[in-house]
């Protein structure tokens, strides 16, 4: 079992295999060695921790994803995957925007490479078919080009 | 990160435009390209961040896996940034350009003629005055590669040429290979390899004499500059009779094809060869006899046979080294499917048919089209069942709209992005005729609400003449045609054309 403390300082006792998914965790523990010294997670707040360990508990037994290229599967069902949301996630997922950047970031910093994929692969779901100004809706972004930029920008790009 | 660290402390105040650029890029690599193009035009920060190469080489790489391109097709490092976007937006282009011409006819962008010159140096070696000779070509899948063979006194020239990625390239000559061979011989195919060879084979077979026996070659261009063609292997089918000709078909990215002629009775014969480890295995069918209108499906482990409303799959004898003698095996279906009885079928594969992707098929009768999936099937690992089969996973019937006479017929059958297209041409008389693509969405197809056919005819001009060659390659939005003129002796009056039918981008 390993300890975990939020920012908030809340106390996660979470089984070390599960704990493990994070490399930065996972790194921490090499470091100390044998220790019930509770390890501080300064960076993520327990309402997305909360996210994190559904996400972690749910994939414990997945297996761990690999960079080589020369691995069985083609190209082709890499890309396949990578694009392919389980229903699972897709649930996961259905959570207001802040959340979502959020585990996103606590993905990044916890480095769990797999949660930070899916994540961002959620974010794309919702760029995904959207027009310029949809988009700019669904994200608060605030148009900052001048009238002679946007036209520029627009003839330059035309969508199809 | 001081940025996203900020947002760390203060919850839900993260913003997509505040994470921090790494962060950015990574959602953009799940992005379509043209969702890519949407973000461009929302801000400033975005707008930059669209502009960097390694988010275009990634999004080019997504898009050419998708599409099963060769990467040899594309060389990445050799690419300016709108050659990049031009490359990748061009399938989404096309698909949009059919859709917004429904019924319409569009003209292409650049038309060119392929000049088949040779330099005065290459006269010289090769001991020749003219530049005629042209009398048979083949487009890869792409589109971005053609193969070509012109024919002279004692030998046949094969010439590779880059036709470019957009429609104001030069075409380019850039490998030739001389071959002796005393017989005329016949493109059959030019198609990728292996992932990550590099290379694409080009098959071509020549008719059986009294002289000669019938035979495959294979010829590997290597793309990796510069670029080199060389011999490969030659498959040869000892039979007593003449004048038979092969039909071939390499499974893209494998070594295999499979060869398959009609002999004298009418039994259809096929022999499946490995060219890299030069082994083979041959059948007769026994249970079908050949009417001509076959379409033959090949995959690694089963030959389906589509004909006469039946589906026949057959297993197939395993592959020996060609050095022991291949005798057919005599073979009968190991299933049969049958497909609803119509007056009027025919069957078509698609191009992109390889082994690891799905691969869809058309069963088109004057009503409508049925779209098959290859499927894995055998959960059972029954080994008297094939491991694949066809199911029929969606029906479009034509409309007033969208609807064939007799004289149309179809030579393609391509996915781009998530439509199907059908290339197809009709020549109701010597003076009309169209080049059409019909496009279907494979969501209305697979949905539940029957998809719907857009018809978009492509420069019809040239369907007046014998078109010999015709090829649509979805990917770099481009046809291929090859015309001969009616009438001419058979090694005069060839010509080919490359339209483009998507702007080039304005400043490579």
């Amino acid at each position: 079992m390993v300890i975990l403390i939020t920012s908030d300082n809340v106390k996660y006792v979470v089984e070390k295999d599960v704990a493990e998914l994070s490399v930065l965790v996972k790194n921490m523990l090499e470091d100390i060695g044998p220790s019930d010294e509770p390890i501080p997670l300064h960076n993520v707040t327990s309402t997305v921790f909360n996210k994190v360990l559904e996400y972690c508990i749910y994939h414990r037994n997945d297996p761990p994803p690999s960079d080589d290229d020369e691995g069985c599967a083609s190209p082709l069902h890499k890309y396949l995957a990578s694009h392919i949301c389980s229903e699972w996630d897709q649930r996961f997922f259905d959570v207001d925007q802040a959340l979502l950047f959020d585990i996103i970031l606590a993905a990044n910093y916890l480095d769990i490479k797999t949660l930070l994929d899916d994540a961002c692969k959620a974010v794309a779901h919702l760029i995904q078919g959207k027009s310029t100004e949809e988009i700019r809706g669904i994200f608060n972004i605030v148009n900052d080009f001048t009238p002679e930029e946007e036209a520029r920008v627009k003839k330059e790009n035309v969508s199809s | 990160m001081p940025l996203a660290a900020k947002c760390m402390m203060s919850r839900s105040s993260a913003t997509f435009t505040s994470l921090a650029v790494d962060l950015v890029l990574r959602v953009f690599q799940f992005l379509q390209p043209s969702d890519i193009i949407s973000l461009r035009k929302t801000c400033k920060t975005l707008s930059e961040l669209t502009k960097l190469r390694t988010v275009w080489i990634s999004a080019l790489r997504s898009v050419m896996i998708k599409h099963c391109v060769s990467e040899a097709t594309c060389p990445f490092q050799e690419m300016t940034l709108p050659l990049l976007e031009h490359v990748a937006l061009a399938p989404h282009r096309l698909t949009s350009l059919v859709a917004r011409s429904d019924g319409a006819t569009v003209l292409p962008m650049t038309i060119r003629v392929l000049s088949p010159r040779l330099t005065n140096a290459e006269k010289e070696m090769y001991g020749i005055q003219d530049n005629d000779g042209l009398y048979d070509s083949c487009v890869e899948p792409s589109g971005r590669f053609l193969a070509s063979l012109s024919a002279y006194e004692s030998f046949t020239l094969f010439t590779v040429w880059d036709l470019g990625l957009c429609g104001n390239d030069v075409i380019r000559p850039i490998a030739r290979y001389l071959e002796e061979a005393p017989v005329t011989l016949f493109l059959d195919g030019f198609n990728p390899g292996p992932q990550k060879s590099g290379a694409f084979y080009l098959v071509s077979a020549n008719e059986s004499s009294f002289l000669n026996p019938l035979s495959v070659l294979v010829h590997k261009v290597s793309m990796s500059a510069p670029v080199v063609m060389t011999f490969s292997a030659k498959l040869e089918i000892p039979i007593a009779a003449p004048f038979i000709m092969p039909h071939t078909h390499q499974v893209p990215g494998t070594c295999n094809l499979v060869a398959q002629y009609d002999d004298d009775d009418g039994v259809i014969n096929l022999w499946v060869w490995n060219f890299l480890a030069n082994t083979a295995a041959a059948m007769a069918i026994i249970d079908h006899q050949s009417t001509g209108k076959e379409t033959i499906q090949y995959y690694n482990d089963c030959i389906m046979i589509a004909s006469d409303g039946c589906i026949r799959i057959y297993n197939l004898p395993p592959l020996l080294p060609r050095h022991s003698i291949v005798v057919p095996a005599e073979r009968k279906a190991t299933i049969v499917i049958a497909t609803p009885s119509m007056t009027f079928r025919s069957f078509f594969r698609g191009q992109d048919v390889a082994q690891n992707m799905p691969s869809y098929f058309a069963e088109i009768t004057q009503s409508q089209v049925t779209i098959f999936e290859v499927a894995e099937n055998n959960q059972f690992h029954n080994s008297n069942l094939p491991n694949k089969l066809p199911i029929a996973v969606g029906r479009i019937r034509l409309t007033d709209q969208v609807f064939w006479s007799q004289n149309q017929r179809f030579t393609n059958l391509r996915q781009c992005e998530d439509v199907l297209l059908l290339m197809g041409y009709s020549n109701a008389d010597s003076e009309s005729g169209d080049l059409s693509v019909f496009g279907a969405d494979t969501d209305g197809i697979f949905g539940k609400g029957g998809g719907k056919l857009m018809k978009t005819i492509f420069a019809n001009a040239l369907v007046r003449q014998d078109v010999k060659g015709k090829q649509l390659c979805p990917t770099l939005g481009r046809v291929y045609i090859h015309t001969r003129r009616r009438a001419a002796p058979s090694r005069r009056g060839h010509c080919i054309y490359i339209f483009d039918y998507l702007a080039p981008p304005r400043n490579k």
